[in-house]
């Protein structure tokens, strides 16, 4: 049975750099496990920067590039297009697959976050980015986890 | 830091040419191999498309004066990364050109208020331009072609204008190079040029005392603190790896 949280704050107060998941705000998202799904993103606030890490696949289950910082570390095709406020990155026939956009210090993630079988693990749908299957983690801090999806 | 060791930097600078795209700049060796720094703003040109989207053309015939003597210089890019465009640094290759070098130094060791000398070849200047301050502050500041990235930079009291951009900023006690040297504040750069241009399109209706009074402001937009990017961003590019 889906759960639909909204307006919750993860381990950030309002005005600082966090990260918008579906209207709820927070410090960290991870989305997959690393090193053990096939695709994985986190999203963290390090070093006062809005960093996005992991593989990201197409909608085949193929890898298509892994990010480190928000940079690219290794790509199978994709490539990065930088905009003022963030980047897209795109397959290889230039669809848009994965966006992220910094506005008043909040991140907005676009796109959608596929699986090896193609399963679409989170997308944007009406301006949201929703999570749709786990495992996940929304929020971490002092050695404690803000949400847990299994 | 001595006059040898001035000289010495003076030696490593070089005056940057892009003529294809209108642009021009400082820059320095960094080893005895031939690579050599600069400003990537030196080198290229940005454009936003319709979509957001930055794209980057870069100069096709980069030229670097040292001393009397003009040298072909090429780009060492790896194209997946993008890094340079966010830090502002490019990394040119220059292959026959003089082995002097800056060494660079460790910036974890910079402290506010540490003497630096700038370096480079501001305005119409033949001859390399050294002129002194400190470092003012230590800050963290978005980049500006990218706001989801931070760039470590040095504020500094060093004077600095108009092709100055990509000349090292040395530290005074042992001319190593701690950052690069890019423009002045981008507001004050925006205002500048908006002036410039309001003197050009309507100097007909511009009477003298206003016109000096634009000048003025012009030149003093000119002077002021200046960045520093540090020299950190460029070391962990792939190509020094």
């Amino acid at each position: 049975m889906p759960i639909v949280m909204i307006g919750s704050y993860f381990f950030v107060q309002p005005g600082q750099k966090c990260f918008e998941i579906s209207s709820n705000f927070t410090n960290y998202l991870e989305l997959g496990i690393q090193k053990i799904t096939p695709y994985y993103l986190e999203a963290k606030i390090e070093s006062d920067e809005h960093r996005i890490s992991g593989t990201l696949l197409d909608r085949n289950g193929k890898t298509l590039c892994s990010l480190k910082d928000n940079f690219i570390e290794t790509s199978k095709g994709c490539s990065k297009e930088m905009t003022r406020k963030g980047y897209r990155i795109k397959d290889r026939e230039g669809n848009r697959i994965f966006e992220i956009r910094v506005e008043d210090n909040i991140c907005h993630l676009e796109g959608t976050i596929y699986s090896d079988s193609g399963e679409t693990v989170a997308q944007d749908t009406d301006d949201k980015f929703v999570i749709l299957k786990g495992p996940a983690i929304v929020g971490k801090g002092n050695g404690s986890i803000g949400l847990k999806i299994d | 830091m001595t006059a040898l060791s001035v000289d010495k930097c003076q030696k490593a600078t070089g005056k940057v040419f892009c003529r294809d795209i209108e642009k021009a700049g400082s820059g320095f060796f960094i080893d005895d191999e031939g690579l050599f720094l600069t400003n990537n703003h030196v080198v290229s040109k940005e454009a936003v498309d319709d979509t957001g989207a930055i794209r980057i053309d870069y100069s096709r015939r980069i030229q670097v004066k040292m001393g009397t003597k003009m040298y072909d210089a090429s780009l060492v890019i790896n194209e997946n990364s993008d890094k340079p465009v966010v830090y502002d640094y490019a990394v040119l290759r220059i292959d026959g050109a003089p082995t002097n070098h800056i060494c660079v130094a460790d910036v974890s060791q910079v402290a506010q208020g540490e003497p630096v000398l700038a370096i480079g070849y501001p305005s119409n200047f033949d001859v390399s331009i050294v002129t002194s301050g400190v470092i003012s502050a230590i800050i963290s500041r978005p980049s500006p072609r990218n706001a989801l990235h931070t760039m470590r930079t040095f504020l500094t009291d060093t004077l600095a204008t108009y092709g100055s951009s990509g000349g090292p900023l040395v530290r005074s006690s042992d001319g190593e190079v701690v950052g690069i040297v890019t423009m002045p504040h981008e507001i004050r750069s925006t205002i500048r040029d908006r002036l410039k241009k309001h003197l050009e399109s309507s100097s007909a209706n511009v009477t003298p005392p206003i016109r000096d009074l634009i000048n003025f402001v012009i030149t003093y937009l000119q002077e002021g603190f200046i960045y520093a990017i540090s020299i950190e961003h460029v070391m962990n590019d792939d190509v020094f790896k």
